[in-house]
This record gives structure tokens, C-alpha cells and sequence, in this order.
């Protein structure tokens, strides 16, 4: 009878559509990948290095900014030149790379440090300065920058963005900028975003991911 | 006679038993494809359901949701929060300015800005995403985001973050059909959170991608909450909703600066009053030759991007 097959039909028909919604076969399977947990290192106003001013200030280890601990304080030393006239820098124990400027035009010690008191700097104008007020000596070569760092366009700012309600703090330029290799360093990058569209999963049930949550 | 008398509508055994087997499977559909709703229990009282529109609560009501949202987070996260319903200052617009010249694309914003504001871990909401542009073109068609090198800059790519471009005319505050997302006297296009109906308009009509929806309920631990709250800023959200950017309004109707900008290592993201001649911006504006995002789409963002030497 052509009533009763389109019945059974109707039943079976039925009977799929509840076991697929009761299931939950309905949506395809998918997984949330899995993300590693969040990072607070992130938040925060820590710069890429410590600047002098701001290792005397924190009480910090500064036995690096004590030059006569090593250096004889009535012997100037001298600079040891290369064959091509770039200072050989074996004789002092830090480590360090001298690359300020391009060309290697502003690799002489003592363009910046006073060849007869080591702990000062030298502006260009020969006015001494102490190694932790170094931003306007800086300021001598690097003028437009210097303009916009202290207007806050450049550089890193924190606190209050309004003087009224509270302080701003306002970071040294070596405290991002190593003065003797003064390029920003390259950074390894914060953990990319989970992926957009979920994952096609083999086994994945939908409903995990609001147990998850 | 058997077969006439049944087709004409009177019971009998086989046909009772027929209509009941579809009755009992229809039923049963009907309650497998209701059983999602077993799973809502999203606690919804009658305050809650006869609440007014923000705009229309009046101070002492205020005082009384904030005693209660502080009453939950405690309850839920174990941690007893700061939640403030901080106004617009007068006098005050807000604008952003980042210098792509000094982005390295390194992300620390965008996971500071999920510690400030509260985001769902997992599924990962971010109110920011930096795109990573090879140089010599401004078609964000050919960006990736996902990009995970050993270190940042790469070589032939310029990084810019995108997140709500806080525009003057925003589509999205245009299309939401119940006035659940609003621009503030001081820029800010804020969402109420307890307004919205989660129809998702509002993030299809923003041509930056800049709202995020809570497709399940935010999973937040109680290390991960930070307690400096705001009504229309970080508080936790319910699921079936949209957030996005908020200019951080806990820190910056206090008079802060963001958090993307604190965290910003290379000191590329810059905020501030535009009605303030002196301020950063305000010269920002002045000096640099700043552009904004899809300008053709008539947005008028708030959000300006810059290179400088």
C-alpha cells in the first residue's frame, strides 16, 4: 500500500533527524586548537634594557659605570687603532659591538666620554656631563629626535596621559637604544593568534568546547 | 467494510499505533533539537530583564549593578574587583597615533591588552591584530597575522596593528538594531554588554574586523582577572556577545594611558587628547604626515597611522 511505505518513510526520516540532532551530528565535528596559557610578561613597562640613570636610581650593580676600578685616574688611555683607524676594543673585558652610525662614522670613544675623566660624557660643545644625564648628549647629534622625545613623540611614555591626574614617566633613550649599537634590537615575537576558523577535526565534538570554556 | 471505515478518519488499532510512533518520533526531535537550551544557564533575573538602556539608568540604580557585578565576578573568579561607571571628561577627545615606522610587529600590545581587559583565553579573543606588510604596499590582501619567524622585524615587511579605529561615523554603531553599541562624547564607541543581543550586525558592518564575539562563555581564571574594572570597559562578559577596543576607558577616563601603549616596547602607539593643542597627538597631527585606514569607506577613524624618519 502506497500509504503505508510513505509512513515508514516518514518514521525512518524522523528517527534520522533525531538521532543526528540528539548526537550533535549536525554541525561537523571541529576542535578549538589548543592555546598555550596567556602571557602577563607582556603587560607592563619594562623597557629593553636598563639605562645608567636608571641602574643609580634602582641601586643597581653599577660596577660597568666605575671606569677608574680598572682604569688609572692620571693615565688618559690611549686609543688602539686598526689598520683602517677603527678602535680595537680587545682591552676591555665587557663585551661589547661598537656600531653607531652609518659608515661607522661615530665609533670614536671619545666623541662621547671625556678622554681625561671617563666617567663623564662630553657634549659636542665640551661641556662635561654626568653618565646618567646622558639623553641631552644624545640630543647634541640627533636634534629632530631629540625635539620630538621630549615633546613625547618619540620614545616610551607611561603613567597618566593627563597632568592633572597623575604623573607621566618618560624612559631615557638608552634605555631602549644600547649607545654604543644604538639599533633597536630584534625581539622574538609574542605567540601568534589561535587560528581563525576552527579546525576541521577528526574525532573533535563540538560540545567540548563550551565544557572547555 | 475495515479499509473504508479507516481511511475515513475512525480509529483503529493499526492506524492509532501509526500516529502514535509519529507523535512519540516527532517529539523526541522536537526535544533533541531543543537540548541545546539545557545547557543555558546563564542566570537571568528580573532585574535583569526589566534593566533601561544605559543611558536612561539613573546614578543610585548604577551604584546598585556595579555593587552586583562586583558581587559576581567575586562569586565566579574568587576576586573582588574595582568596577567603576566612569563618564566622559569634558573637554576631552580621544585619538590614537601609531608610528609604523617604529612597529616591529612583535605583539607585546595585543597580549597586553588581553591582560588589562579580561578577553576569553580560550577561544582566544584579541581586540588587536598586527599585520605583517611586505614592503611597498598598503593592500592588507596580501598581510598575514599569523606569522611566527624567530625574530621580528623580518626583512622586507613592515608590521601594522589593527584594532578599533574609534570613528567618528561608525557603521557599526549604525547598524545595531537596538542601541546597544553608542559613540561617547569623548570618542569612544562603547558597547553595554548587557544591552547587546549578539545578532553580530555590528561586526559585520566594521570594515577594520574589529569586533570579536563571545561564541561561548569567556574562559577566564582568577590569576587572569584584572580587577581595575570599568561597566562599559573590561568587565567580564556574558556569552552571546560583542565586545571590541575600548580605548582601555578603566585607565584612560582616569586620566591613564592605554595598556598596548605602556607595553609597547619601541614606543610606537601614541594617545591622548586631540583638543589639547600641547598634547602628543595633537602635534602628532600637526607634524607627521598621518594617514588613516580604508579612508574611502568614509569612516573618519580617530586611529591614525604614520611613518616618520
Amino acid at each position: 500500500m502506497n500509504s503505508g511505505r510513505a509512513g515508514v518513510i516518514f518514521v525512518v526520516g524522523f528517527l534520522v533527524l533525531a538521532v543526528t540532532l540528539a548526537m550533535d551530528w549536525w554541525a561537523f565535528p571541529y576542535e578549538i586548537s589548543e592555546v598555550a596559557p596567556a602571557d602577563s610578561s607582556a603587560a607592563g613597562i619594562s623597557t629593553v634594557r636598563t639605562s645608567a640613570a636608571e641602574l643609580v636610581r634602582l641601586d643597581g650593580d653599577t660596577s660597568m659605570l666605575a671606569c677608574y676600578s680598572c682604569h688609572e685616574a692620571d693615565d688618559p688611555p690611549e686609543l688602539q687603532l686598526d689598520a683602517d683607524g677603527r678602535i680595537l676594543m680587545e682591552e676591555h673585558s665587557f663585551d661589547f659591538e661598537l656600531r653607531h652610525g652609518a659608515s661607522h662614522r661615530n665609533e670614536n670613544c671619545f666623541q662621547c666620554h671625556e678622554q681625561s675623566n671617563l666617567e663623564m660624557l662630553r657634549k659636542v660643545d665640551g661641556t662635561l656631563i654626568p653618565i646618567t644625564e646622558g639623553n641631552v648628549l644624545c640630543g647634541g647629534c640627533h636634534g629632530t629626535t631629540y625635539r620630538d622625545w621630549e615633546s613625547g613623540l618619540h620614545g616610551r611614555v607611561s603613567g597618566y596621559w593627563n597632568a592633572d591626574l597623575g604623573p607621566q614617566r618618560k624612559e631615557d633613550c638608552t634605555a631602549c637604544h644600547n649607545a654604543h649599537s644604538p639599533a633597536f634590537p630584534s625581539l622574538k615575537p609574542w605567540r601568534a593568534p589561535q587560528p581563525f576558523r576552527p579546525q576541521r577535526g577528526e574525532a573533535g565534538d563540538s560540545t567540548e568546547v563550551h565544557e572547555d570554556a | 467494510m475495515p479499509e473504508s471505515r479507516s481511511s475515513s478518519g475512525t480509529m483503529n488499532r493499526r492506524s492509532f499505533l501509526r500516529k502514535s510512533a509519529y507523535a512519540a518520533t516527532g517529539m523526541a526531535a522536537i526535544a533533541a533539537s531543543l537540548a541545546p537550551l539545557r545547557d543555558y544557564d546563564d542566570d537571568i533575573s528580573l532585574d535583569d530583564f526589566l534593566r533601561k538602556h544605559y543611558k536612561e539608568i539613573e546614578p543610585e540604580e548604577m551604584e546598585v549593578m556595579l555593587a552586583k557585578i562586583t558581587q559576581e565576578v567575586e562569586h565566579e573568579y574568587g576576586v573582588r574587583p574595582h568596577v567603576r561607571d566612569l563618564k566622559p571628561m569634558a573637554g576631552v577627545e580621544f585619538v590614537t597615533a601609531l608610528n609604523l615606522t617604529r612597529c616591529i610587529g612583535c605583539r607585546k600590545c595585543v597580549h597586553a591588552c588581553v591582560a588589562e581587559n579580561n578577553q576569553s583565553r580560550n577561544p582566544e579573543i584579541q581586540y588587536i591584530r598586527v599585520l605583517e606588510m611586505p614592503n611597498g604596499t598598503f593592500d592588507v590582501e596580501q598581510s598575514s597575522h599569523d606569522y611566527d619567524p624567530e625574530t621580528v622585524p623580518r626583512e622586507g615587511f613592515y608590521y601594522m596593528p589593527v584594532q578599533c579605529q574609534q570613528c567618528r561615523q561608525p557603521p557599526c554603531v549604525k547598524v545595531c538594531p537596538v542601541e546597544a553599541t553608542w559613540q561617547d562624547a569623548d570618542g569612544i564607541t562603547v558597547i553595554d554588554y548587557d544591552w547587546c543581543i549578539g545578532c553580530r550586525y555590528c561586526e559585520a558592518a566594521c570594515p577594520y574586523w574589529a569586533r570579536r564575539f563571545n561564541f561561548s562563555k569567556p574562559s577566564l581564571s582568577a590569576e587572569d582577572i584584572n580587577p581595575d574594572m570599568a561597566y562599559l570597559g573590561n568587565r567580564p562578559r556574558p556569552r552571546g556577545v560583542v565586545e571590541k577596543c575600548h580605548s582601555c576607558i578603566q585607565r584612560t577616563r582616569a586620566g591613564r594611558y592605554p595598556a598596548c601603549l605602556e607595553a609597547c616596547p619601541t614606543g610606537a602607539r601614541k594617545f591622548g587628547n586631540i583638543l589639547d593643542p600641547n598634547s602628543e597627538v595633537s602635534q602628532i597631527l600637526r607634524d607627521k604626515r598621518v594617514f588613516v585606514l580604508k579612508e574611502e569607506h568614509g569612516t573618519r577613524p580617530r586611529f591614525f597611522y604614520y611613518f616618520d624618519v
